[in-house]
C-alpha cells in the first residue's frame, strides 16, 4: 500500500447518518444607484451583488468579455438591449 | 501563538453575532492589490462559525487566516464553502438518500447511506485547496472569485473506496473516465451541471474516497453532506459535493466543466504573460507546495535585539512536506525551521523555529516548502487568467523595533 496514511477501521463504530434540514441566510443586498434596476433584473438572479463589486476594477470592454459568458456559458436569459447596457453599467457600478 | 494575519476586527457587533441574520459582525481586510479589499464576517450559515462573505449566494465562505494558526486541523465550522450554483439542497433526508452508479457498469447500483457505511473504510488527512485561493493577489488581476488565502482547509475524512464501490458495480472493459455529479442543479435552465471527472485509472487508485465523515463528523451540509469526494493532492474542484452519481464513461468527459472551465496554460508552472494568447491548455489537477507564517500578520511589531520564534503551516501538494526553510534577507540564504507532527502527506504540517535577533526597521519573514516530490515553492508568481495555482514564496512583512 503506497499510502501509509491509510488504516482501515472497524465499521460499526458510527452510527447511521443522521437527516439534515437548515436554511440559508437571505442576501437582502441589491444594487444601487443609476443602473441599480438593469443590474438587479440581469446579475441577481443566479448571484449576489458582490461577485460584481469585489472583482477589482475594470473597463467595460472587459466587462462585455463577463457579460457575454454569463449568456453563452451560464445561460443567463439577458436579452441584447440589455446586454449592450451592461458593460458600462457594471464598470459604473465599481465607480461608485 | 495564532497572531492573525488579517488586521485586528475592526467592527465588532455583538448582536451580529447570536442574530440569524447575515449582518457583518467585522470588517477583515485582505491587502488585495488595487482592491476592493475589505470582507465582512457572519456566523449566520448553518454549522458555521464566524466566515469571511465572499458571497452569499451561491454561498463564497473563506476561512479567516488565523484559522490556520489554531492547528493543523481546519474546525468544520470554519472549513471554506464554495458553490457554483444557487440550487442547493437545504433538507437531505438520510434513509432516502440514495448515490447512484451507474453507466459502464456490469450492476448498475443505488446505494443507501447505511450501505455505504457498512463497507470498508479507509481514513486520512487531506487539504482541500481552491483551484483560485489566492487569486486576488494575482497581479495584473483578474475576473473570478477574489479569495484571500483562505479557500483551503484540512480534515481528517473518513469514507470507502471509490475503488471498492466501483468493484461492486462491476466496471466493464472499454471504461476511460468516472463522473462526479451532485445534488445541486444549475439556477437556469440550460446552464451547465456542475460536474467532473477523474480518468478511470486515477479513480481506482485506492486513494480516492467517497467520505462520510469530516473530522470525525457528518460533514457540514455546505461542505457536502452526505457524501463528497475526496482527491487528496488535487485541487477541490475534483472533490464533488453532496456527491449524488457517478457515472462510468467510454469516452474522456467533455462536459463543460472539464472541457471550458477550471483549466490551466499547458506550460511550466501554469505561467504565461499577461494578455499571451494561443497557448494549450489542460484541466488543472495536482496541487503543489504552499506555506505561510501564521505566527506573524503583515504589519506586526516585534522587538529588536531578542530572538524572534515564528510558526506557520505548510503543505506539499500532491506529496507530503520535506522542508520548509526561512529567509529574513530575501532569500539570500535559508534556515531550515524545525516540522511539526506528520498527520499524513496530504496534510498542512506545522513547522517553527526561533531566528536570531533581527535589528531596527523592517523584515520580510519568507517561509519556502519542499515537497517530498523535490519540489520547492518559486520566489517568482506566475500569471494566468484564471488565477489558478499560485504558489511562490508568500511574505510576512514585520515592523522591528
Amino acid at each position: 500500500m503506497k499510502l501509509l496514511a491509510v488504516a482501515l477501521l472497524a465499521a460499526a463504530a458510527t452510527p447511521a447518518m443522521k437527516s439534515v434540514d437548515v436554511s440559508l441566510p437571505d442576501d437582502e443586498t441589491q444594487f444601487t444607484g443609476p443602473d441599480a434596476d438593469l443590474l438587479n433584473a440581469n446579475c441577481t438572479g443566479c448571484h449576489s451583488p458582490a461577485m460584481v463589486l469585489y472583482q477589482a476594477r475594470m473597463d467595460a470592454a472587459t466587462w462585455a468579455e463577463s457579460v457575454k459568458k454569463m449568456r453563452d456559458t451560464y445561460k443567463a436569459p439577458i436579452d441584447d438591449a440589455d446586454a449592450a447596457r451592461l458593460p458600462a453599467a457594471l464598470a459604473a457600478v465599481q465607480a461608485q | 501563538m495564532t497572531g492573525p494575519l488579517l488586521p485586528r476586527r475592526s467592527i465588532l457587533l455583538g448582536a451580529a453575532a447570536l442574530a440569524g441574520t447575515a449582518r457583518a459582525q467585522r470588517i477583515v481586510d485582505l491587502h488585495l492589490p488595487g482592491g476592493p479589499s475589505q470582507r465582512p464576517t457572519s456566523s449566520a450559515w448553518p454549522q458555521k462559525g464566524e466566515m469571511i462573505v465572499q458571497r452569499a449566494r451561491p454561498p463564497l465562505l473563506e476561512t479567516p487566516f488565523e484559522v490556520f494558526g489554531q492547528g493543523v486541523f481546519t474546525p468544520n465550522d470554519r472549513f471554506f464553502v464554495r458553490w457554483h450554483w444557487g440550487d442547493i439542497p437545504t433538507s437531505i433526508d438520510a434513509a432516502a438518500f440514495r448515490l447512484n452508479v451507474r453507466g459502464h457498469v456490469a450492476r448498475p447500483l443505488s446505494l443507501s447511506l447505511d450501505e455505504l457505511m457498512a463497507m470498508p473504510r479507509i481514513e486520512y488527512a487531506a487539504v482541500n485547496q481552491c483551484s483560485g485561493n489566492s487569486r486576488g493577489y494575482f497581479e495584473p488581476r483578474v475576473l473570478g472569485a477574489q479569495w484571500g488565502h483562505g479557500a483551503m482547509s484540512n480534515a481528517k475524512w473518513t469514507g470507502v473506496r471509490l475503488k471498492d464501490v466501483l468493484d461492486r458495480a462491476g466496471v466493464q472493459p472499454g471504461a476511460v473516465a468516472v463522473r462526479f455529479a451532485g445534488l445541486d442543479q444549475p439556477l437556469v435552465p440550460d446552464g451547465p451541471d456542475f460536474m467532473k471527472s477523474l480518468d478511470l485509472d486515477h479513480a481506482r487508485d485506492g486513494e480516492v474516497m467517497i467520505a462520510f465523515l469530516q473530522n470525525g463528523e457528518p460533514l457540514p451540509l455546505l461542505n457536502g453532506f452526505p457524501l463528497r469526494v475526496i482527491v487528496p493532492g488535487w485541487f477541490s474542484t475534483y472533490w464533488m459535493k453532496m456527491l449524488s452519481d457517478i457515472e462510468v464513461l467510454t469516452a474522456p468527459d467533455d462536459n463543460f466543466w472539464m472541457a471550458k472551465a477550471y483549466r490551466i496554460p499547458d506550460t511550466p508552472g501554469a505561467n504565461v504573460a499577461p494578455g499571451a494568447k494561443g497557448f494549450a491548455t489542460k484541466p488543472i489537477s495536482r496541487m503543489i507546495p504552499r506555506s505561510w507564517i501564521t505566527s506573524h500578520a503583515d504589519g506586526a511589531r516585534v522587538t529588536a535585539g531578542r530572538p524572534l520564534p515564528v510558526r506557520g503551516i505548510a503543505m506539499g501538494g500532491d506529496a507530503g512536506v520535506k522542508s520548509v526553510a526561512l529567509s529574513v534577507d530575501g532569500g539570500r540564504s535559508w534556515a531550515d525551521a524545525s516540522l511539526g507532527r506528520d498527520e499524513g502527506k496530504y496534510s498542512f504540517r506545522r513547522f517553527e523555529a526561533v531566528l536570531p535577533p533581527p535589528a531596527a526597521g523592517a523584515l520580510s519573514l519568507l517561509p519556502r516548502c519542499t515537497s517530498t516530490a523535490g519540489v520547492t515553492q518559486s520566489m517568482e508568481p506566475i500569471w494566468n487568467g484564471g488565477g489558478y495555482l499560485r504558489g511562490q514564496v508568500e511574505p510576512t512583512r514585520i515592523m522591528v523595533a
